[in-house]
């Protein structure tokens, strides 16, 4: 082949570009540490690194929500303690209240009860971070308080059977908090199963006892009339005792569509929520129903009805009080409630206490898969400075050698030699 | 015969060698331009004469002076670098859309995403913190200032675009006028029997540099006049240039000549530009815009359900005003009042369940069975794939070129050694030329001495 001074010159120029470009790309590398530097350099690894920047960054928040529940969930388990101290209290002063020598002045008992009804209010009250522990969603005002005519205690804003839940994974929605219907208020739960192949117009009925703020019993009667497949229409009566009725669903009537599928209850009122609250401001009656166990299925129909309580602990221990100032003694069945309550709060304290442990167990599992996901960032992402540095060293060489050599050739023609 | 005779050839014969030391000096003159051809002094014998019952040759001549030339290569280079001009400047185009998106850094749209998503998820833990609100507001904002100075640089690199279009044609334009030109010249010269070398070397320059920018057509007739079309448009000869006019319209970029004869651009850097304008960026825009859109509708139609903070909660408020034009506007009453966040479902105001909801969007496969991060990561890779196919074109179309421009080179390129051989071998024929004149002389005088 015939060599032109040209040819020489112009392969010299190129090679040299081809190391120096290398040179250079080596240099922003190890100078930033990092492979990616735009997505040209790795497409497939750019995408990578956006998806696991954005779980990345999902696992993060996930901690921080977790960091935010656990000092609430504290708050709630040491104000359920609370709550079982002042009950503990209340039940020691009672046992006392046996011995006829210190029968004789009720004054001291009542204002000890009325000191632990305080401190139990004030607990159900507290608040964390603007939010009230058991105030379930509502934060516009204190859950709890006595009512205008200052004779019960009542639950003041509209609803407090509300939960918060927070996501520590991608498919976890854990609820981090203790409403104020479960811990203090009346869940009246309706279970059992209705025939799902029962005429349209099939009527079924339950019913069970309720009691109003002051104890007094009554008889709440719930109708569900089959309108059409899987749907039901919910009518409730409150009796007296003397089966007089005093009280009557309002209308509209409730709606409960249950799903056709897996027969479980789908809506009430077009609601997700599975509960509906029944209040007689008059009567001072309050409690939730909850329909969420609630079947239809093919089996043959069968209904019942279960309380939590038969009545809040406040009022109760606002009768106990009133009662023992207008010189009446607490009755065993008093007692037992606030018993029964008392094992409810140590109940629900554990719960609490569980849910903290799951937090903290989830934290730790996302510390670990967050650790893993930076390392794999970093596999795709950052340079083997090590491997760079040996890469440049080479490259390093070529270009010297390169040098070398064209100062050798280049400037050599026949001239020098004539 | 006579021994002036002798005169005769070897004057001739100096002169030529003279002229041969000419072509071998403008060679070495031009040893260092690249569009130079080498020229060659084709030598021949001078008619033989018959005298004596014998031919005698009359001595040396030159037949012609030609320029060493590739056709092939020169066909070859033109279409390769219609390819490789092609690429680069498509290259170039992609990195400034690369540099737009930021990927992969925190500052990307990806991350800006994620915060926005996780602001509504922080917020769903305590619902009624003023705090989380502005932290909403404020990752929205920077979403939506984002996604508007990507759409602005976009269009920034658009314009840039049209205006490096415009004066390319513009270069288009000169070249041919030069070819023209040049054509007009080379069929004069060559209507005289006059020699061209040099102007053909300056019409095959304007020829490949015409190939840079453009994807033409070259023929050549039999009076060596260079006819080129570009993109199916008649564009040069030696009587005419053609001059194209840049139009913008449609979002396309047209080179054309009127409206009936527009060209088809399929190389050259305004193929590049073109394509790129056109298709490109119109194709990352569209693909940005639909995630920002489902982005928009989803959360709104979430955020319209909720109620907001405040006496009474109001319901059915968008969260987004609107996305048009590349600018995503966020509710100005929210702007005004982080209360007018509406992510409770029931209307009161510890009910957070909406602003999760929002959150989970980011979750949902909601383009062609990805989520928004997935398609917008599928987006990015897919630019990054994109520059590197140009990339890789580019190389390859530029190790063809190389090894061209070596064949090229090695036939046409000068080289000193074999000119400086040249120049001895002339500059011995010249000398040995003067000493037969000398020995003419000689024999002359020796004649002439007889004579005394």
């Amino acid at each position: 082949m015939r060599i032109s001074d040209s040819i020489l010159g112009n392969n010299f120029i190129k090679d040299l570009n081809r190391v120096k470009s290398r040179v250079a790309e080596l240099q922003v590398q190890i100078a930033t540490g990092k492979r990616l530097q735009k997505p040209s350099d790795s497409p497939s690894g750019t995408a990578k690194v956006i998806k696991l920047q954005n779980y990345l960054n999902s696992s993060n928040l996930y901690s921080k929500n977790i960091q935010s529940a656990l000092p609430f969930l504290g708050e709630t388990v040491s104000a359920l303690d609370s709550i079982n101290d002042q009950l503990t209290k209340v039940l020691t002063s009672l046992t006392e209240l046996n011995n006829p020598v210190n029968q004789s002045d009720l004054t001291i008992y009542a204002n000890q009860i009325d000191a632990a009804l305080n401190a139990i209010m004030d607990k159900a009250n507290s608040k964390y971070d603007g939010k009230y522990l058991f105030g379930g969603t509502d934060f516009s005002s204190e859950p709890f308080g006595l009512s205008s005519d200052n004779q019960t205690i009542i639950v003041k804003p509209g609803d407090i059977s509300g939960e918060h839940n927070i996501k520590i994974s991608p498919s976890i929605l854990q609820k981090i908090n203790l409403s104020g219907t479960e811990v203090f208020g009346t869940m009246i739960k309706q279970s059992g199963n209705l025939d799902v192949n029962s005429a349209v117009a099939s009527v079924y009925s339950n019913q069970t006892a309720v009691y109003d703020a002051k104890g007094n019993e009554y008889n709440l009667i719930l109708n569900y009339t089959k309108t059409a497949a899987n749907s039901y229409d919910l009518t409730y009566d409150i009796t007296d005792t003397n089966g007089i009725t005093i009280f009557t669903a309002p209308p509209p009537v409730q709606q409960l569509q249950f799903n056709a599928g897996t027969g479980n209850l789908e809506s009430v009122n077009g609601n997700s929520s599975s509960a509906i609250r029944i209040t007689e401001t008059n009567l001072k009656i309050d409690f939730s129903l909850d329909f969420s166990s609630l079947q239809e299925n093919n089996n043959s129909s069968s209904l019942s009805l279960s309380a939590n309580q038969d009545n809040d602990i406040f009022n109760i221990l606002l009768t106990i009080k009133e009662n023992l100032l207008a010189g009446i003694m607490p009755d065993n069945d008093q007692i037992e409630k606030i018993k029964n309550f008392n094992n409810h709060i140590l109940n629900k304290a554990a719960q609490a206490g569980n849910i903290v442990n799951q937090l903290n167990d989830t934290e730790e599992l996302l510390s670990s898969k967050k650790l893993v996901a930076e390392g794999l960032i970093s596999g795709e992402e950052e340079i083997d400075v090590a491997k760079a540095i040996v890469d440049l060293q080479r490259q390093d060489y070529l270009l010297q050698v390169s040098y070398k050599l064209s100062a050798m050739i280049l400037p050599k023609s026949i001239l020098d030699f004539l | 015969m006579g021994i002036s005779r002798l005169f005769d050839i070897a004057r001739r014969s100096m002169g030529v060698y003279q002229s041969a030391l000419y072509v071998t000096s403008h060679n070495i003159a031009n040893a260092s331009n690249p569009a130079y051809s080498r020229q060659r002094v084709m030598l021949g014998t001078e008619n033989p004469e018959l005298n004596s019952g014998f031919v005698w040759g009359t001595g040396v001549k030159i037949d012609d002076i030609f320029r060493v030339r590739h056709q092939f290569a020169d066909a070859q280079i033109r279409s390769n670098n219609q390819v490789f001009y092609n690429n680069s400047q498509r290259s170039t185009l992609l990195s400034q859309v690369e540099a737009v998106f930021t990927e992969p850094s925190d500052l990307g749209l990806g991350n800006i995403m994620d915060e926005f998503f996780n602001s509504w998820n922080e917020l769903s833990v305590t619902p009624n913190s003023s705090t989380l609100r502005d932290n909403v507001i404020q990752s929205a904002k920077k979403l939506s200032g984002k996604i508007q100075s990507m759409n602005d640089d976009l269009n920034t690199l658009q314009s840039g675009i049209v205006q490096s279009f415009k004066d390319k044609i513009d270069e288009v334009n000169n070249h041919l006028k030069n070819i023209e030109m040049l054509n007009k010249q080379i069929f004069e010269f060559e209507a005289v029997g006059q020699n061209s070398n040099d102007l053909l070397d300056k019409r095959d320059q304007a020829i490949d540099e015409l190939s840079h920018l453009v994807n033409i057509n070259v023929t050549f007739d039999d009076q060596n006049t260079a006819m080129i079309s570009i993109g199916g448009v008649y564009a040069v000869d030696k009587n005419y240039a053609a001059q194209f006019k840049a139009d913008a319209k449609n979002g396309e970029l047209i080179m054309k000549l009127n409206d009936d004869a527009k060209v088809l651009l399929s190389s050259g850097e305004l193929g590049a530009l073109a394509d790129v304008y056109g298709n490109k960026i119109p194709e990352y825009r569209t693909k940005l815009e639909t995630i920002v859109s489902s982005l928009m509708e989803n959360v709104n139609n979430i955020h319209k359900t909720g109620y907001s903070l405040g006496a009474p909660p109001q319901t059915g408020i968008n969260f987004f005003e609107s996305f048009i034009g590349g600018k995503l506007v966020i509710n100005s009453e929210i702007l005004n009042d982080p209360n007018m966040i509406a992510v409770s479902s029931d209307g009161t105001n510890g009910n957070g369940d909406l602003a999760l909801q929002i959150s989970e969007i980011s979750n949902q496969k909601l383009i062609n069975g990805a989520t928004l991060t997935e398609s917008y990561a599928g987006l990015v890779s897919g630019i990054g794939s994109d520059k590197i196919s140009a990339d890789n074109t580019m190389e390859s179309a530029d190790l063809i070129l190389t090894q061209l421009e070596t064949e090229k080179a090695s036939v046409s390129g000068v080289s000193l050694d074999e000119e400086m051989t040249n120049i001895i071998k002339y500059q011995r024929s010249y000398d040995a030329s003067a000493k037969l004149i000398k020995v003419a002389d000689e024999m002359l005088l020796t004649l002439l001495e007889l004579v005394q």
